[in-house]
């Protein structure tokens, strides 16, 4: 008999740790605020870890980490476990980043023509300083705020996270050249500052 | 290779994304070129440092509650958009089972006569009969049976923790849809070599336990 009941969860969904029978997500996509919660409180720390080194300040990392998981609530119904869910929020995390970057490049753009686009683009061009701010002895998480956000964007993700060229390029929307010129920049700057 | 390497090369030779050849002539060059090493050398350390950092560094302790506070309700409570299906749509569905099916039977009876029957048989919208499937179609309503009424007692169990208006809009659901198995099962029965009709009985049934499944969803588990 080749009948569908509805109620078997897939296998992947049960959570054996918990003994409910089902996932945190698949609680939480049915819209539990409790399940919800322990979902933030499994993966607050690695979505908070991305957004302060990708924003390098923490009132905004405050914000952005706010904005993923909110996005999340709404999105999680769509959540179909294609990828890992810290993947998944990690996604969400770059994505909104990048949205409030295009916001506020807008917003500038109204009052000023200067912008950090090069950087952006991945432009690798020799002789870029560092801020003056960041000096020989620094640590490295010091040394990767300092970095331009294109440049540390492409860091985080590739040296810090372990994603793939490719998956930065799902992630953010830029081409692999793009992505590498940028991680290249980004060690370029980050050996410069941190040698002794 | 005499020059130097570039910063870049040196990244892809430490990434392992340098092309074969290329690699070859890269490895010849560090080979002897103490400089090329040692940046190369401080590339690594920097991957090795970065990989080794922290990947989980606490939230301000107050952030859930921020974030709480800013969580929708969703629309059906249960049910996200991906898979909810509210009320209404549930109940259109069944309408458009219901005009849908009806219609393709009529068109496939009216196909079946002008094209094979004797020109005397009466048009006559046919009464429902309750003639015996063929054996093939017969043991996948009986599939389809054993589905519906396990989803009926989920439905029954489900039934008080649901508003009156849905339980209401469901059974008017069920209803309609029941209705079109119905009229596909009995002109099945009076043509039971028609393959059309076949696929459009077992079509109906699959969206009525669709309907059902979909039913039960709106309904938590109690």
């Amino acid at each position: 008999m080749a009948t569908v009941l509805p109620f078997t969860l897939p296998r992947s969904s049960v959570d054996a740790s918990t003994g409910r029978g089902e996932s945190i997500a698949a609680r939480a996509q049915r819209g539990e605020t409790d399940a919800f919660e322990e979902l933030y409180k499994a993966h607050a720390g690695r979505v908070y870890a991305l957004c302060l080194r990708l924003t390098a300040d923490r009132g905004m990392a405050r914000e952005l980490t706010q904005d993923v998981f909110v996005r999340a609530w709404e999105a999680l119904p769509g959540f179909r476990g294609e990828s890992n869910i810290t993947t998944w929020l990690h996604r969400i995390a770059v994505n909104t980043m990048l949205m409030q970057r295009r916001s506020e490049r807008r917003r500038m753009a109204r009052v000023s023509l200067t912008d950090d686009d090069a950087d952006d683009a991945g432009t690798a061009a020799e002789g870029v300083a560092m801020p003056t701010d960041v000096g020989s002895a620094i640590d490295l998480e010091r040394a990767v705020a300092a970095l331009p956000p294109g440049v540390r964007r492409a860091f985080v993700l590739h040296d810090v996270e372990g994603y793939s060229h490719d998956e930065i390029a799902g992630m953010t929307g830029l081409a692999a050249g793009t992505l590498r010129a940028q991680l290249h920049r980004a060690r370029q700057l980050l050996t410069r500052t941190l040698s002794p | 290779m005499t020059e130097h390497l570039s910063f870049g090369q040196l990244c892809d030779h430490s990434d392992g994304v340098m092309p074969a050849a290329a690699e070859s002539a890269a490895d010849m060059h560090l080979h002897s070129c103490e400089e090329c090493t040692m940046r190369l050398s401080a590339i690594a350390a920097l991957r090795a440092n970065a990989a080794v950092l922290p990947r989980e560094i606490a939230p301000p302790d107050d952030l859930w509650a921020d974030i709480r506070a800013e969580l929708k309700p969703r629309d059906t409570g249960r049910l996200g958009p991906g898979h909810a299906w509210p009320i209404r749509r549930l109940a259109a569905a069944a309408i458009v089972i219901a005009i849908g099916s009806s219609a393709v039977t009529a068109l496939i009876l009216r196909q079946n006569r002008t094209q094979s029957l004797p020109s005397d048989v009466s048009l006559a919208v046919p009464q429902p009969v309750h003639a015996p499937l063929p054996a093939r179609l017969a043991s996948a309503e009986n599939r389809y049976s054993r589905s519906v009424e396990m989803l009926q007692r989920a439905l029954d169990e489900r039934r008080d923790s649901l508003a009156p208006s849905t339980v209401a809009t469901v059974e008017r659901s069920l209803r309609i849809a029941d209705s079109a198995i119905a009229e596909a099962r009995d002109a099945l029965a009076r043509d039971p070599a028609n393959r059309a009709l076949a696929a459009l009985f077992a079509s109906n049934y699959e969206r009525k336990i669709d309907l059902m499944r979909r039913a039960t969803e709106l309904a938590p588990r109690t």
